[in-house]
């Protein structure tokens, strides 16, 4: 009997302690301070980190002083994994730099917000490049705004150029294959060093050589990957890889790209406008950009970048809307541009910061014709499916058309969903 | 019948004891176990609260048309053939040697069983720069410039076969320390007095290890055996680390291949399909290991 007495006296506290927290909600201001969290891939002692702890947070704060932004560093190894876990838990961050090809994937899921009904939607989209602001696209609407964008050119060690006889870069396919018959693994020096048979670093040569991946819709990979322009294209980039003028990196071979470039084994390598901001203290004048040689197909490279989505279960998607119109500002768009983050704005890119960074010029100069991954929900699948049978080429396994012919149609599957 | 009631009873005495183990059991075990068999009928979405599609057997007809699944079935099976024997040849090795009185045995002990301890992703990427591929690969680099086995390097890891040797060289060296202190302890449980016969018979070596210390831990070894073969179904962080299942998922084992269903494809559904698969094959392969353990035991 004691013991009821005793439980029934904690019950009525609990249950005044309980109106009494409701009152107080009810009566707190409506402009409450909210805590946004942001995922990114700045590295922690990079530039890019530094402008955004130091620089913009602190501005957009100074703006908005009820709004906080908490900026989580996320390493890119394994964040596709943590991040599922995450938005299974229901703890996704309420902001997230993501890169452009998981985009579509997370918005078939109904992860992100989409973002096309927000006020100022429409001049936004107008200010940015249409390129990047297509990878946000799913079903018709938009689930990211492009916050900054990139490409990957060929940088030349301009020692090999030299010993090659060249005064510029080889402009053309037929000039790289006379540029690239002087350094076949002698004394373990190769023309140039390819990152590996993935879509990243292969799809620039596939493309220039005049290989497609789907039609102009993405609807359909029979009759594109698997036509005679495209084996064409694997059959050139197989023998490269036989004459021994693509160094063995494409299979794992060491030292890696990086360093062996360093090291001056390899005269050539497919890079972002990364390489030049990390290595440019290292290696100084020892690189030099050019855009990937024109082929059949032109000179295309691969777009890559990230955007900014906001996620669906964010409960102050107003204030993250403010975050997001904040970082493609003017003020943030110049001082990412100064850390070797291209800009996504028409502004910020026509700013001087651009001429004074002396290596975004073959960039942007390739940024013109470089083309997108198929933006679909399931490119981690399709960027697999070709990985393998970009490998199954180069080690032997399968011709050319065998591998392409199979692939489109695993791809063919794929799409259709 | 009262005697019944009453031992009925006990079992709530001891309830309290048992308690929190069993609470924690279901919650942490069972229930997600349970939980996981329910997913393996969807095409399941991992968005809370989102409609799920039933879609009956689909994900498991699908594994066994998957010819990726039936390489990893076969990759699974050979780290198991190749490391259950391995583990227990080097482990009882190793205890025989340490069970003799000889100096410094105690740290002997100590030093085999570090790398038990050690986490597997460290000693993975330890693996994975030993066996890195060319000239300055640290294995490579013994077999060819110091041993002069190879005439040129090799790239361990970007072959199937080649990758097999890091994968089971791992799990073996990791696993003989386990081992040791299990047969260590089988060893000292042996009674002096067998051995001293036997040397008083005039023995040999060989005899006395055939005849006498074999069959007088084989129990363990049973043990052990069913153990370590339940522990090599699930091989997966070295897989993950050293190959991810490459090149061209000709590494895979069935749970690099689950994980990369789930986490890179969202198929969770497939992903649970094939966990409940391997859980399936597991649990048959332990209850004959057990049956056979049973009438072995009771001599």
């Amino acid at each position: 009997m004691k013991r009821c007495r005793k439980l029934l006296a904690l019950a009525v506290v609990v249950a005044l302690a309980l109106t009494l927290a409701a009152a107080g909600c009810a009566k707190e201001p409506v402009a409450e301070e909210v805590t946004l969290t942001f995922w990114h891939t700045y590295n922690t002692d990079s530039n890019e980190n530094k402008v955004l702890m130091e620089t913009l947070i602190p501005a957009f704060e100074a703006k908005y002083p009820h709004i906080k932004i908490d900026a989580v560093v996320q390493p890119y190894d394994g964040l596709h994994d943590s991040l599922i876990a995450a938005v299974a838990g229901g703890m996704a961050p309420d902001l997230m730099r993501m890169d452009i090809i998981w985009v579509p994937e997370f918005a078939e899921l109904g992860a992100l917000e989409p973002l096309d009904d927000y006020p100022g939607f429409d001049e936004l989209a107008e200010s940015v490049f249409p390129g990047p602001l297509s990878t946000n696209l799913y079903k018709g609407k938009h689930y990211g705004m492009p916050l900054n964008t990139n490409t990957q050119v060929i940088v030349y060690n301009p020692e090999f150029l030299q010993a090659a006889g060249l005064s510029e870069p080889p402009a053309t396919i037929e000039e790289f294959k006379a540029y690239a018959a002087e350094f076949t693994g002698q004394d373990g020096k190769y023309a140039f060093a390819p990152g590996g048979p993935y879509p990243w670093a292969m799809l620039p040569w596939f493309w220039s050589l005049g290989g497609r991946i789907t039609n102009d819709d993405y609807t359909q990979a029979s009759g594109y990957l698997d036509s005679d322009a495209s084996v064409a294209a694997l059959e050139t980039m197989a023998q490269f890889t036989k004459d021994g003028c693509w160094a063995p990196t494409l299979l794992g071979g060491q030292p890696g790209t990086w360093d062996g470039f360093k090291a001056g084994n390899y005269g050539a390598v497919l890079e972002g406008p990364w390489f030049f901001a990390i290595l440019q203290s290292e290696l100084g004048d020892k690189m030099q950009g050019a855009p990937v040689p024109a082929g059949p197909g032109g000179s295309l490279s691969v777009v890559g970048g990230e955007n900014i989505v906001i996620f669906e279960s964010c409960r102050h998607k107003d204030a993250a809307w403010k975050f997001i119109q904040f970082m493609l500002s003017d003020e943030a768009q110049i001082a990412m541009a100064e850390t070797g983050q291209m800009p996504v704005t028409f502004s910020a890119s026509e700013s001087d910061v651009m001429k004074e960074v002396g290596y975004y010029g073959p960039y942007i100069e390739q940024l013109k014709t470089a083309l997108p991954r198929t933006p679909v929900p399931a490119w981690n699948k399709i960027d697999k499916i070709l990985n393998d049978a970009f490998e199954s080429v180069f080690r032997g396994v399968a011709s050319a058309r065998e591998a392409l012919t199979q692939a489109a149609e695993e791809i063919d599957l794929l799409l259709g969903e | 019948m009262l005697e019944r009631a009453q031992k009925f009873l006990r079992r709530f005495e001891v309830l309290p004891f048992v308690a929190p183990g069993l609470v924690l059991l279901c919650l942490f075990v069972l229930w997600p176990l349970l939980q996981g068999l329910r997913i393996s009928f969807y095409d399941w979405s991992i968005m809370p609260g989102a409609e799920q599609k039933f879609v009956g057997l689909a994900n498991y007809s699908r594994a066994f048309h998957d010819p990726v699944a039936r390489t990893a079935l076969v990759n699974t099976l050979i780290y198991v053939v190749v490391t259950v024997p391995g583990q227990m040849f080097f482990g009882l090795l190793v205890a025989l040697g340490l069970n003799a009185a000889i100096r410094g045995r105690v740290l002997l002990r100590s030093l085999y069983y570090i790398p038990v301890l050690t986490s597997w992703v460290v000693v993975s990427f330890i693996f994975k720069y030993l066996f890195m591929g060319g000239e300055a690969g640290p294995v490579n680099y013994l077999l060819q410039n110091v041993l002069g086995i190879l005439e040129e390097p090799v790239g361990w890891l970007q072959d199937r076969w080649t990758a097999q040797v890091p994968i089971t060289t791992l799990g073996i060296w990791k696993g003989i320390g386990w081992n040791m202190i299990m047969f260590l302890a089988a060893l000292q449980s042996i009674p002096r007095e067998i051995y001293e016969a036997a040397a008083i018979d005039g023995a040999s070596r060989f005899q006395v290890l055939w005849r006498i210390t074999l069959p007088l831990i084989r129990p363990v070894l049973l043990f052990v055996m069913v153990m370590l073969t339940i522990g090599g179904f699930s091989v997966f962080i070295s897989v993950n680390l050293l190959t991810g299942g490459g090149p061209m998922d000709s590494t895979q084992v069935i749970l690099s291949y689950m994980y990369d269903q789930g986490f890179k494809y969202f198929e969770f559904g497939y992903g649970f399909a094939l966990a409940a698969l391997l859980g399936l094959v597991i649990f048959a392969i332990s209850r004959l290991q057990f049956r056979y353990m049973k009438n072995e035991i009771d001599m």
